[in-house]
């Protein structure tokens, strides 16, 4: 059963982590030529798509199904070229197995107009529909390596025995991307009366370690409960974010900055964790 | 069942489901019948969180250029934190938790018997020049009932159909009687403290705080922020003093503001300006009737002297609003003849906000109590109209 849940949870991650997707296209045969005597996978990743919906449903004191929507995501992964001389993201997987640890060593370059939005994100009370209340919408576009190279290392947890994953993470030395949080208006057919608050994001030199692992019924230190569920302890997380030209509102009148901030050298402790469970 | 767990992982990486079933002693932190428990202990540094007022490279005589920075920024928990979160339904003032009638609303709730959370700055600089450390620590929910964070779908009713037809966010949050927190601010050595609390009375039986309705939207303007409606809040400042050390300090009188009101309608919009290259943020504000009971009391040698009275915030006449609006830019340059009254040296620029405003206070039933008197006489009522004209300024810099 735990192999099965982590099969699962590395698919997810695998998606999670904005490739999306595997392989979808044959590999070429004069790509190939590029591998100079090492083994593994090059894939070129070309990829549009949308997601109806995405949800999470609890059910109250009141035995009402309430639901968190995600709705109409779109995935593009050269948001300026696609169907045009597309660029597409290319990634290299490798089977990783040193004698002290083994897995999934993925090395992705060439991001240069990945775009992820979401539309809308609602919430309902029994059934969905189009005139759920929403939150707005949110999006993530021209999301580029800048040249640089990220990689993303699934491994399982060291040579003692131990179960569960590591997942390592280097971003591309300069990670740029432009965000947006869209206050949709009452008018759900025009786009005109739409505002955002956005900024140009650059984040530099992020990298993490971390250990995933699904944990059983452990009882705390200083607590009575029963601590089970999927749990991430972190090994180590830095980086440096830059939020540049911060705007909010009709941006063809206010066309100025509300300024620059820089957060330098974030770090999470090595001791840091967090557990999911179901309540 | 298949595709319903997959979109769970896709939404929440870390999700999974119950694993365990909970004992009755840990059901007192549940407030909702599904939904994900978050626990977790951290410690997140920061070297510095910087604010730059960038300089228009097109205008010579943009003043910016200046930096708002916070160095040395630390939040952690003190012990292990959990977070109950689900998604739900509105319920009537009667019915609901927190009080306030959501019925139609659908949103999402955050609870927590207990948030340990540490916040320190250790230093807070303008230009480079320090101003002094800020934190906020020993925050405690008092593990008796939740801190109740509701995160509801649909904000400002701009259209005013009384619908929720709009996006954003509306925000009630339900502070518990028994929580509290230390704040400090610290300068060579010297510390400025004190303890906040929202006990209505000595033995803490009533009091606590609910912000109704706090609204975040964006809006042609910028970005829109409600202020809440509160309703008989209460808000104290406790353990007031000024020292070096834990041992070696002065009492400042307390401070107890009581029966909080706020009326619906205010606001505070963020905006940029208009020119491509300028930076500064420019804010517009208005503030609903409000008013509290003032309690400004010794309680360092035992007895209770205190001065007190009801004060009520409003616009300069009975049909206006209190309202300010301006802008806030950090300047790199500044006249040179504004000199440091310490160093004697002129100023590099600081955190400047020009503004107008226009608003009302008025303070009744002023009194004076000398410990055991209950009925002190009313000594009589201020008031005081104030109109602040364009061109008036706050310029705050570090030395």
């Amino acid at each position: 059963m735990r192999t099965l849940l982590e099969v699962v949870i590395i698919n997810s991650l695998l998606i999670l982590v904005s490739v999306k997707a595997v392989a979808l296209e044959s590999i070429a045969e004069n790509t190939l030529r590029d591998v100079t005597g090492q083994e593994g996978i090059r894939a070129e990743l070309n990829y549009k798509a949308t997601i109806g919906r995405a949800y999470f449903e609890t059910t109250d004191n009141d035995l009402n199904d309430n639901s968190f929507n995600l709705n109409n995501i779109s995935v593009d992964t050269d948001g300026s070229n696609h169907g045009v001389d597309d660029r597409p993201i290319k990634m290299d997987v490798d089977v990783i197995n040193n004698g002290f640890v083994s897995g999934l060593g993925i090395h992705i370059t060439e991001v240069n107009d990945l775009d992820i939005v979401v539309e809308s994100v609602t919430v309902a009370s029994g059934a969905v529909s189009e005139t759920d209340a929403s939150y707005g919408g949110f999006s993530l576009t021209n999301i580029n390596d800048n040249g640089g190279f990220a990689d993303v290392n699934i491994l399982a947890k060291g040579a003692d025995g131990a179960e569960g994953l590591r997942i390592n993470i280097n971003l591309a030395e300069k990670l740029s991307l432009n965000w947006a949080y869209t206050d949709n208006g009452p008018d759900s057919s025009v786009t005109t009366d739409d505002y955002s608050l956005s900024a140009n994001v650059i984040l530099s030199n992020v990298t993490g370690e971390n250990n995933i692992d699904v944990v059983g019924g452990e009882v705390d230190e200083g607590s009575l409960n029963p601590v089970g569920g999927l749990r991430l302890n972190i090994v180590s997380l830095s980086g440096d974010i830059t939020l540049d030209k911060i705007q909010a509102g009709d941006t063809s009148t206010l066309q100025g900055s509300m300024g620059r901030i820089e957060i330098n050298n974030y770090q999470l402790s090595p001791e840091s964790y967090l557990t999911v469970q179901g309540i | 069942m298949a595709a319903k767990f997959f979109c769970v992982l896709l939404m929440f990486p870390l999700a999974s489901q119950a694993l365990q079933s909970l004992d009755d002693s840990s059901m007192s932190n549940v407030v909702a019948q599904e939904g994900i428990r978050l626990i977790t202990e951290y410690e997140a540094t920061i070297d510095s969180v910087q604010y730059f007022d960038d300089k228009d490279p097109s205008n010579t005589n943009d003043t910016g250029g200046g930096s708002l920075s916070f160095v040395d920024v630390n939040v952690a928990t003190r012990a292990q934190q959990v977070v109950d979160i689900a998604v739900i339904a509105g319920k009537t003032a009667a019915t609901s938790l927190t009080k306030i009638d959501r019925t139609g609303r659908t949103g999402v709730r955050l609870s927590s018997q207990e948030i340990p959370v540490d916040f320190t700055v250790g230093d807070l600089k303008i230009n480079g020049d320090s101003l002094g450390q800020v934190g906020l620590t020993d925050y405690t929910a008092g593990g008796v009932t939740p801190i109740i964070i509701d995160l509801w779908a649909g904000g400002f009713d701009e259209n005013q159909n009384g619908q929720v037809d709009e996006s954003g966010l509306t925000l009630d949050v339900r502070f518990p009687k028994e929580s509290s927190f230390n704040l400090y601010y610290e300068e060579d050595g010297t510390r400025l403290s004190g303890n906040i609390n929202y006990c209505a009375d000595i033995t803490c039986s009533t009091g606590g705080l609910v912000l109704e309705g706090i609204t975040f939207d964006v809006i042609a303007e910028g970005l829109r922020l409600g202020l809440p409606t509160i309703k008989n809040g209460t808000y104290n400042i406790t353990n007031f003093r000024i020292g070096v050390s834990d041992t070696k300090y002065s009492d400042i009188n307390e401070l107890s503001l009581s029966n909080i009101n706020m009326d619906p309608g205010g606001y505070l919009v963020l905006g940029a300006p208009a020119g491509a290259g300028e930076t500064e943020i420019t804010f517009d504000m208005e503030l609903a009737d409000t008013s509290f009971d003032f309690i400004f009391y010794d309680t360092s040698d035992s007895a209770r002297d205190s001065i007190a009275a009801h004060v009520q915030i409003g616009g300069l006449n009975s049909t206006g609003i209190a309202n300010a609006n301006g802008k806030i830019n950090v300047l790199e340059t500044v006249d040179p003849t504004i000199v440091d009254p310490l160093s004697k040296e002129p100023k590099t620029g600081g955190l400047r906000l020009d503004y107008e405003a226009a608003f009302q206070v008025v303070a009744t039933d002023i009194t004076m109590q000398p410990n055991g008197v209950t009925d002190a006489p009313v000594l009589g009522s201020i008031e005081l109209n104030l109109q602040i004209l364009n061109g008036s300024y706050l310029e705050v810099m570090g030395h």
